[in-house]
């Protein structure tokens, strides 16, 4: 026989690297890397989803349903796997709310594809099929709309818009919770509501008390004491200052020259002299608080005690920005009288204590351009879980005013979509009708989750609703309330989805798996040595 | 290769720990359970206190639930929640810290049989919050609220909630006497009732009842510069001068720079530094002050000046003693000698007294005090930290009180009337929610329950008696610990404020739910070990999948 030298492919490579091609190897491979994610984050759909505790590389404890965070903190290292985990961080960023959906469908995608190739489909075959299919479904999720949010300042509406979507996340808070989001993102909406911006609610945590405790302020709430004695002021009328409140110093090295004993004496009277010039001049001009973004000296605090001025720092320079924004005053850089447009008004800001902690409230009587949800419960977790939660429901706020428009939720949306592209399915013609319809396929492992997530018979489900379904009741939905398998109207109950978000979701998580179908080879690299260059864990999220 | 010879899929990081399911719901229920069997021996007036050694060898002795939690250092990631929850409490209340992680556990306790029967955790959770709700609203409807114009009233209340909350620490043997301290050092406050506004100071001997409260401040004598035997001790009414400012020769700048070219201007520099300490002491002396305090030292020169003056110095004196003393003497603190006359305080009268093996300076009659000092004295260190972590929660209590007029009754009557009330409503209800309410309402008893054994009392015997009790309308029948039986504890006066109690009911279930919907861990290694672990797969056989 004849020897020909083992030219493989992986002779060509450096030693130590891998690759893996053809359909088994490394589609198949690929495809069962994403199932398992998904199955990870399946169980955490949903109402009666479960949560999760990660522990992630810096020790940091999560308890959350949050599938962006989940997947996030997991530090998943299949490359296949990470093509969804960024495609759920796509969603994130873009609509801040359905994560989870995307992680599930696009493994309930890849599932369906799994079986095509067994039958022996071409993966290029069922690429065009699914693209097709999510053309098909996206024009026909206009169809679906059965409510548009009108008033954007009323603070019912508004709450019966964020109920779903907090509801999927804290189950049993969803009024409170939806209200009191409701109410802040009302309060700030500027008149025209495109122009709603999510980085002026904020959220306070402080632990103690229980959730239903948390409560709104019209204004910031900083985490801190003041510095000086003064306490409470009525009617601010505030000057932020980005630089120290002290005795002006040279950033150049330099001395001070003293040639005689007489300069000696006068020098630090001088000192004070000067300052409390300034500080009087400050208060001369009506000012009252006094925001530093940075330190103040022992002795001007004492010069603005004397003047009745109340002194806060902030130690943020983020923080410092926000609070300008909401009293309106522009943050100075020098220490100086401000002047009457720079200065910030302020109905009242006071120092009080909630659970064991200090916070100053700057509160508004009426508009207000930030509002802040001072949040209560039991432990740090439930305190970050909720966090997530309210942003959630914030970021959903922010897509209605891009698109009003709501679809019903309680997966009968999903049915529905599954209903109308199996039937674009069985209308076209090629090898490409089968990836339409496991497509169509695909959308019902949303009503089987959230069966199986509340403990129910999901065939059983999947049969009640087909039936309903196709005899007209289109906005039917599962009703988890109940003991047995039974369907309510969602959108009598109001179980409302955005739209918008539903149309990102459907097409990241079909491009997601796409992707992944498209992918024959993989090669990998032998990892370069030297330890990983370390996380900063200080690192400022802003 | 074939698809038998597929390696492995690594979805995560080598090292990742994952468990899921059932079985890491249960896992987590018995690790909470383990933690909360360390402390439930310390509830009630008969429990028992923890000796914790920590990694420095310090030794800790408590009863505060709080304490021992925040010391045991629990790296279970479900056990944390009790933790937080104890943490919590403390913050939020102060006192209960025990009641709330013993009240979670015997939740999450109650739960673990229905959990095995697979119910689905989330029907459990929502009959636990539905459960909370009622169970709050029935402390509202019971809970005394008193509002006493009278203030001899008000103390007697305020005294009977210290009482109470002191009767299960280490000082119970002499709750009376340390009741009535706490109640009027919290009366001394203003209406804001800050409590960095109470000093504790703790000097080893003497007996507990050698304890007293100032009305003002007192605080360890400050380390002194020569001259300072000099100085007068007692003073009747002085003006007080509190500073900030450094009574030394020193350096006006760090970066000052003298140049001198002939002797006489050198002497004249010289000269000039003492006048500017002289001229400062100088305004000081003519102010009228007969206190002098700052935070920053004064030195031996400034010291001999006052001495000699009839004016008493002390520098270097902490921040918080130095606050209280400007709110004391309703003075304030002043960073510059300028204008030091509308600054000065005012106290009846200053002394410095012996206290054990410690001098100490008194300043005590202050005409507007809202701020008070507690002297705690005893035996061993352990013991009067303890004496002071009681204190604290006895205080706390009285705050909340003072806040929040409401009152139930303690020694399980509460308890035990929320569990008749919640067991009663459960048969009204259909579904599994009657079985889940019902065990909410069993959960309840375990508190009782604790306070009976750990008194070494037949728990059956008077659970028994007391659901009887309770179900006849003996609305605040509890468990009597001097006789061993049942009694109406409103009338014994075993009261605890409602909110520690809508606090405790809050939390523990509010952690009991958090526990319930976890059904995964995912533990990622540390960073130090992923280096590690990397390194130790490179030096494997290079490159081939595992």
């Amino acid at each position: 026989m004849l020897k020909i030298p083992q030219v493989g492919f992986n002779s060509m490579l450096k030693k130590g690297a891998q690759s893996f091609s053809g359909l088994e190897e490394a589609v198949l491979r690929n495809i069962n890397a994403c199932i398992e994610l998904t199955e990870l984050t399946r169980t955490s759909l949903g109402p009666f989803g479960m949560n999760k505790i990660i522990i992630n590389q810096i020790e940091k404890l999560f308890v959350t349903k949050d599938a962006s965070t989940i997947v996030k903190e997991l530090s998943v290292e299949h490359p296949a796997a990470r093509i969804i985990v960024l495609a759920s961080q796509q969603q994130d960023r873009e609509i801040g709310d359905a994560t989870n959906f995307v992680i599930i469908f696009a493994g309930e995608l890849l599932k369906q594809a799994l079986s095509l190739f067994q039958l022996g489909l071409h993966p290029n075959d069922v690429i065009t099929g699914f693209n097709d299919a999510c053309e098909k479904a996206l024009t026909s999720l206009g169809d679906l709309e059965c409510y548009r949010l009108k008033n954007f300042k009323d603070v019912d509406e508004v709450a019966k818009c964020l109920k779903t979507s907090i509801g999927s996340k804290q189950y049993g808070y969803e009024d409170f919770l939806a209200r009191l989001v409701a109410r802040a993102c009302v309060d700030v909406c500027p008149a025209s509501h495109q122009r709603f911006n999510v980085d002026n609610i904020r959220v306070t945590k402080i632990p103690g008390g229980s959730i239903l405790d948390s409560s709104i302020v019209n204004g910031m709430v900083l985490q801190r004491a003041v510095e000086g004695t003064i306490t409470h002021v009525e009617d601010a009328v505030v000057a932020v200052y980005s630089c120290p409140v002290d005795i002006s110093r040279t950033e150049t090295k330099g001395t001070v020259l003293i040639r005689t004993g007489k300069e000696l004496e006068n020098f630090s009277n001088n000192e004070e002299a000067a300052l409390e010039q300034i500080i009087r001049e400050i208060s001369l001009s009506g000012i009252n608080v006094v925001v530093t973004g940075s330190q103040i000296g022992d002795m001007a605090l004492h010069f603005c005690e004397k003047y009745c001025i109340m002194v806060v720092r902030v130690q943020s320079k983020f923080d410092l920005r926000r609070l300008s924004n909401a009293i309106g005053a522009t943050p100075l850089a020098r220490l100086g009288a401000p002047m009457a447009e720079e200065v910030g008004r302020c109905d009242s800001i006071k120092l009080t204590e909630i659970g064991d902690e200090n916070v100053v409230l700057f509160s508004q009587n009426k508009s207000t351009v930030v509002s802040t949800i001072i949040l209560r419960g039991a432990t740090s977790n439930i305190l970050d879980d909720t966090e997530r939660a309210i942003d959630s429901a914030v970021n959903t706020y922010k897509q209605l005013s891009r698109d009003a428009r709501m679809i019903p939720g309680a997966a009968a949306s999903e049915l529905e979509l599954a209903r109308m592209v199996n039937q674009y399915g069985t209308s076209i013609l090629g090898l490409s009708q089968y990836a339409v319809k496991s497509f169509a396929k695909a959308f019902e492992v949303i009503p089987t989750t959230l069966a199986h997530n509340a403990g129910k018979n999901s065939s059983e489900l999947l049969s009640k609703m087909h039936a309903v379904h196709s005899s007209g009741s289109v906005w039917d939905g599962l009703d988890v309330n109940d003991d047995g398998v039974s369907l309510c109207n969602a959108k009598d109950v109001g179980i409302l989805d955005l739209l918008i978000a539903k149309h990102y979701a459907i097409r990241l998580a079909t491009e997601a798996a796409t992707t992944i179908l498209s992918i024959d080879q993989i090669i990998m690299a032998r990892k370069s040595g030297g330890p990983k260059p370390r996380d900063n864990p200080n690192w400022d999220e802003d | 290769m074939g698809y038998a010879l597929r390696p492995p899929i690594i979805l995560l990081k080598e090292g990742t720990d994952t468990s899921q399911g059932k079985a890491q719901l249960i896992s987590n229920i018995n690790a909470c359970e383990a933690l909360v069997d360390t402390i439930r021996t310390t509830l009630g007036p008969r429990g028992m206190d923890k000796l914790i050694v920590d990694g420095k060898g310090k030794v800790t002795i408590s009863n505060d639930g709080a304490t021992i939690m925040k010391l045991l250092d629990v790296v279970h990631p479900a056990g944390h929640v009790l933790v937080d929850i104890a943490k919590s409490q403390d913050a939020e209340i102060g006192d209960g810290t025990t009641s709330v992680v013993l009240l979670a556990g015997a939740f999450l306790k109650e739960c673990k049989p229905f959990i095995e029967e697979a119910v689905h955790p989330q029907v459990i959770v929502r009959s636990f919050r539905l459960a909370t709700q009622l169970a709050l609203n029935r402390i509202d409807e019971v809970a005394v609220k008193h509002s006493f114009k009278d203030p001899t009233e008000k103390r007697a209340l305020l005294e009977k909630v210290a009482f109470t909350s002191m009767s299960s620490k280490l000082i119970s043997t002499h709750k009376e006497f340390f009741s009535k301290l706490v109640v009027n050092a919290v009366s001394v406050l203003n209406a804001d009732l800050p409590l960095d506004m109470i000093g504790i100071k703790k000097v080893p001997g003497g007996s507990f009842e050698s304890s007293f409260l100032v009305r003002g401040v007192a605080f360890k004598k400050a380390f002194s510069y020569a001259g300072f035997e000099m100085a007068p001790k007692k003073y009747d009414n002085p003006l007080v001068c509190l500073l900030n400012i450094e009574l030394e020769l020193k350096a006006e700048r760090d970066n000052a720079e003298i140049r001198v070219d002939n002797v006489e201007e050198y002497q004249r520099i010289v000269d000039a530094e003492w006048t500017i300490l002289y001229q400062k002491l100088q305004r000081i002396v003519e102010s009228g002050a007969k206190v002098v305090l700052s935070k920053l030292p004064i030195g031996d020169v400034a010291t001999q000046f006052f001495a000699d003056r009839d004016v008493f110095c002390a520098g270097r004196i902490p921040d918080d003693d130095m606050r209280r003393t400007a709110k004391a003497c309703s003075g304030s603190v002043q960073t510059s000698v300028g204008n030091l006359g509308p600054s000065l305080g005012r106290c009846g009268l200053f002394e410095e007294i012996q206290i054990g093996g410690e001098r100490f300076n008194i300043f005590s009659d202050c005409p507007q005090t809202q701020t008070c000092t507690l002297i705690l004295r005893g035996g061993a260190d352990q013991f009067i930290a303890e004496t002071e972590r009681s204190l604290h929660d006895a205080i706390m209590v009285v705050r909340r009180t003072l806040k929040n007029e409401a009152v139930v009754a303690g020694g399980g009557a509460i308890e035990m009337e929320l569990s008749r009330y919640l067991r009663e409503y459960s048969r009204t209800v259909a579904g599994k929610s009657q079985m889940l309410i019902a065990a909410y309402a069993k959960a309840l008893e375990a508190i009782p329950r604790q306070l009976c054994e750990n008194a070494g009392f037949d728990s059956t015997n008077i659970l028994n008696l007391l659901r009887n009790k309770h179900h006849n309308g003996g609305l605040w029948y509890g468990i009597d610990i001097t006789t061993e039986g049942i009694a109406d504890n409103y009338q014994r006066f075993v009261w605890e404020p409602a909110v520690m109690k809508i606090n405790v009911l809050k939390a523990a279930a509010e952690a009991a739910c958090v526990v319930l919907t976890v059904d995964e861990t995912v533990k990622n290694p540390k960073c130090q070990d992923d280096v590690s672990q990397q390194a130790a797969r490179k030096g494997r056989a290079g490159g081939v999948p595992r």
